[in-house]
């Protein structure tokens, strides 16, 4: 366990250090570094097949982790669970993947994973934490990066389940108004919107989305896009976004990296990025 | 009228009860875990079993072998006790049955999951055949739990066991529907059944959620089999067998719904007494007296089982069967000439060489192998689950016998006899175009049940439990019988008959399987919506693969009816069925190899011969306790059967041979790679190199 720094040095909410992963045994992540600081908003590029989806997988737990090591707040979490590297049993998996839910990282996957046959509203209910959880989490609030100055961050640690579902609903009014549809009925705009919102209801330190504008309509896209920032600069969490529409993904994150073969190959804030389309270009092209 | 059958109607709730009960626990297990178990009722057996032994003389029989198994717990075991054991234990084997077996086959096709339970079935019912004391039944005083004295009901005396039994079932159904709809339990249960990533993913576990729920189902159906036992008596096979009516009941309720499986048990087991009460009357001559009473009595229940299943279904398959599952391997045959050579040699020369002991395991080998084709074209090729093969070979058996009595000759009555076959087979397959998976397994199993109960059980047809002899096959003078004098016996000539018709369907089969049509049926197979929308005319296809398969099912019925002295209904049992589908799973169920290592596992067949031969018959005890084992062990580890683990061991042999010095693993790893279907989000296509 680290032990609380000073603020200079703060542990970011994610690290990932040399990171290999990828799925059986293959390596499609080879070798990368990222981090997503509290209150930021982070952006995966990259061509098709470079490995933007197999990072997420592997920081929710999904797949195996093959090398390296992958931090939330300074806490390994591979091997704070006494499993071995690469274990990739079915309930071994299982648990990594539950302890990480429960230490708060909200995986939005590419696919939604929504419970179709459910209530908008049951779908929203289960993506409460347990009260032990939250409670425990609350305890160690203190250890909570925070960005945000007059210290909310502290008091919503306790809201109770149905505050959370109103502060869920005030980022996705549109859910309001179908809380007893059933998520199957929906269309795929407020899918997406609910995948968020039952991430979101974790009240989670670190979100991730991936591919979030697939299938949608653009001007979907503008609309939900802004309500991740929104979320990490009021709640202080990382957000880590999986994007294909790359002038997006720029004008909505902090920061970018750009994926090929499975390293970072380009870094940068995302206003230097978007200052420079030649570089990105490259990046996805090859020299 | 109507008061005169009430009593009828009451006296079937007891049974209904049962029914209804293990529908209810076929419903939690599935809504939870995916998996539908047909050992449920075996399940529900052995702990009757168990129940009973310790409620008698406080010994707990566990349901192990080779290693002691019984244990004495307590000198004077109470009502209270005993029952506590039965819960306990009922919970113990629902959790172990749930992570031994079904938890690594929640993401298998129907297919394996079926073939799993039934080696679960076999096997705790050969279990409770070794570890308890059956036979003379004296040794186990059977102390029922509820009182049996009469009681009135609605006008009409009905023993109080029955009423409390309904009363447990109802209150089951309502504690079930309660849990499901208003706790956190139910919702996580539900939520679970719906996505297994998204569960995950918001911090529920699915392996706790699957593990409560089997052991729910398995206290439930435990005690219902206890209470059950004083009206309907405990037997391994007949007691496990109460998981087909469940099943019906189960699906009707769309493996859903707790209400209507519960009332559809519960109907299923009125209906059933009320046909018993009025066959018997004398005045219902107008049921002709070809069609068997009993039968009537089974078979009526499942055929409204069928058509609801079939009035539900729908021509293609909704979304939801559209999860990834992995189907069992199905290459193209090659090297034809060269295997047909081969084996026809080799047959020949043992037909020539072998004793006549040996002889005749041969030929049953061959007529199970021809069996074992046909599944292999249904449910191999087409993915269809037919459980109803055994019964069109049995139309044709008794067809053939009964047209060659009638002077037709030999290869003429066959040919009829086959095509009889073939045309039930296309009646059956009309409602495989409506219903698929689990419920199509269901409604070839009615349809299985209706023919043998209702055609093959029938004394004009069949001559009823005597049986019926098939006079010799002659062509050109040249007599074709399997019987001779002593040593004679078992004759090669009929040998060769039989390996000529098993060696033709071979071939017909490799080559459907290599044309046109083969891609058609792999490609209904692997996405019914896929393929309609590829221009496939998905009903089609089924109902041609089912006219080749009942085809071939009903050659091997004629040859099975020459084969033996007297052909008797017992030969085409459902749980045959169940059986010759679960060996040529574990042969290989999609080709033609596995087929024919099947028929050399069958029952009498060569495999046996040996086995009982090498060890003095000792293997013969524990041999369908293995062999139940070994059925759930192929099914999760080694989905492809036998052929399949031959197949992937010799490419193995031949990359290590060609790498020379390179270190095996690393191709395993490649292997492995291009082989896996699309995984977790991601794909395979994550790990392609990006474009220059």
């Amino acid at each position: 366990m680290s032990v609380p720094q000073a603020n200079q040095t703060e542990d970011p909410i994610l690290r990932c250090a040399g990171v290999v992963a990828g799925h059986d045994g293959l390596a499609v992540v080879n070798g990368l570094d990222l981090t997503v600081g509290a209150g930021e908003v982070v952006a995966l590029l990259g061509a098709n097949g470079v490995g933007k989806t197999t990072t997420l997988l592997t920081v929710s737990g999904l797949i195996p982790l093959l090398g390296g090591s992958v931090e939330l707040q300074g806490r390994d979490l591979e091997v704070s669970r006494g499993k071995r590297i690469g274990s990739s049993k079915g309930s071994a998996r299982s648990k990594q993947v539950l302890s990480r839910a429960r230490l708060g990282i909200a995986h939005v996957p590419e696919d939604r994973a929504l419970f179709f046959d459910l209530t908008v509203q049951e779908n929203l209910r289960l993506g409460l934490k347990r009260k032990k959880d939250r409670k425990h989490e609350s305890l160690a609030s203190n250890r909570v990066p925070s960005k945000v100055e007059d210290g909310t961050n502290q008091a919503e640690q306790q809201l109770s389940s149905s505050e959370i579902l109103d502060q869920v609903l005030g980022y996705f009014p549109a859910l309001t108004g179908l809380l007893d549809q059933p998520a199957g009925l929906l269309s795929g705009g407020q899918q997406q919107m609910l995948a968020i919102g039952r991430g979101l209801m974790s009240q989670p330190k670190l979100l991730m989305v991936d591919e979030l504008s697939l299938g949608l309509a653009p001007i979907l896209v503008e609309q939900l896009l802004p309500v991740l920032r929104t979320f990490a600069q009021t709640t202080g969490a990382g957000v880590l976004i999986v994007e294909q529409h790359v002038h997006l993904a720029l004008a909505v994150s902090d920061r970018a990296y750009l994926l090929r073969r499975g390293k970072a190959t380009l870094s940068g804030s995302s206003a230097e990025l978007s200052a420079d389309p030649d570089l990105v270009e490259a990046g996805y092209f090859g020299e | 009228m109507i008061g005169e059958y009430s009593g009828f109607i009451l006296a079937g709730l007891g049974g209904g009860a049962v029914v209804a009960a293990l529908a209810l626990g076929l419903v939690l297990t599935n809504r939870a875990t995916g998996v539908i178990n047909f050992a449920f009722g075996a399940m529900g057996m052995y702990v009757a079993f168990a129940y009973f032994q310790f409620r008698d003389n406080g010994d707990l029989i566990l349901p192990l072998i080779f290693v002691p198994s019984r244990i004495h717990l307590l000198a004077t075991p109470t009502l209270f006790t005993a029952l506590l054991m039965a819960v306990l234990l009922s919970a113990v084997l629902g959790a172990a049955t749930y992570w031994l077996v079904f938890r690594p086959l929640r993401r298998a096709p129907a297919l394996a999951s079926v073939v799993a339970s039934l080696g679960l079935m076999l096997y705790l019912q050969e279990v409770v055949r070794l570890n308890f004391p059956t036979g003379s039944a004296a040794t186990v005083v059977r102390m029922g739990v509820l009182p049996e004295q009469p009681v009135r009901f609605l006008g009409t005396a009905v023993t109080a066991n029955r009423l409390l039994l309904v009363v447990f079932v109802v209150l089951a159904t309502v504690a079930l529907t309660a849990l499901f709809r208003y706790t956190k339990f139910g919702l996580q249960t539900r939520a679970a059944a719906g996505s297994q990533k998204g569960a995950m993913l918001v911090g529920i576990s699915p392996d706790r959620i699957g593990l409560i729920n089997s052991m729910i189902a398995t206290v439930i159906a435990g005690i219902a089999v206890i209470l059950i036992e004083p009206i309907s008596g405990l037997d391994p096979i007949t007691t496990s067998l109460l998981v087909l009516p469940a099943l019906a009941a189960a699906l009707l309720g769309g493996l859903s719904s707790f209400t209507i499986a519960t009332c559809a048990g519960l109907g299923i087991g009125m209906l059933q007494s009320l046909i018993l009460g009025y066959t018997v009357r004398p005045s219902t001559s107008w049921i002709p007296d070809w069609v068997p009473r009993t039968g009537l009595q089974q078979a009526v229940p499942v055929i409204l089982v069928l058509i609801a299943l079939v009035w539900r279904g729908d021509a293609l398959p909704d979304r939801a069967y559209l999860v990834d599952k992995r189907l069992p391997s199905s290459p193209t045959p090659r090297h034809v000439t060269l295997w047909t050579i081969l084996l026809v040699g080799a047959t020949s020369v043992a037909l020539l060489g072998f004793d006549a002991a040996h002889r005749q395991a041969l030929i049953v080998t061959m007529v199970s192998a021809l069996l074992a084709l046909s599944i292999v074209v249904i449910t191999g090729y087409v993915g269809q689950i037919s459980l109803a093969q055994l019964a069109f070979a049995g139309v044709a058996g008794f067809t053939v016998i009964n047209v060659a009595n009638d002077g037709l000759p030999f290869p003429v009555a066959a040919l009829v006899a086959t095509l009889v076959a073939t045309v039930v087979g296309v009646v059956v397959a009309l409602p495989a175009a409506r219903v698929r998976g689990m419920s199509l397994a269901i409604a070839t199993l009615a349809m299985a049940v209706a023919l043998e109960q209702l055609v093959l059980s029938s004394k004009g047809f069949s001559g009823g439990v005597a049986g019926r002899s098939a006079p010799r096959p002659v062509l050109f003078g040249v007599d074709f019988g399997i019987s001779a004098r002593g040593a004679d016996n078992f004759r090669p000539i009929f040998g060769f008959l039989v390996l000529g018709v098993l060696t033709v369907s071979c071939l017909m089969v490799a080559n459907l399987r290599r044309n046109r049509t083969g891609l058609r049926w792999l490609a209904v197979r692997s996405n019914e919506r896929a393929a309609a929308a590829a221009g496939i005319n998905v009903g089609r296809s089924k109902i041609g693969a089912f006219a080749v398969s009942s085809c071939i099912a009903g050659l091997a019925g004629v040859l099975l009816a020459y084969s033996t002295s007297t052909l008797s209904t017992n030969s085409f049992m459902v749980i045959g069925a169940l059986v010759a589908l679960a060996l040529t799973y574990l042969g290989g169920i999609a080709s033609i190899g596995g087929a024919l290592i099947a028929g050399l596992l069958a029952q009498a067949g060569l495999f046996t011969l040996l086995a009982n031969g090498g060890t003095d018959g000792k293997a013969g005890t524990y041999v369908f306790a293995i062999s139940g084992l070994g059925l759930i062990a192929m099914a999760i580890f080694a989905p492809d059967g036998i052929t399949g683990a031959v197949r992937q061991g010799a490419q193995h042999l031949q990359k290590s041979l060609k790498m020379g010095g390179q270190p095996p693993q690393q191709t395993a790893l490649a292997g492995a790679g291009a082989g896996s279907g699309p995984g977790a989000g991601a794909g395979p296509a994550e790990g392609k190199p990006d474009h220059e």
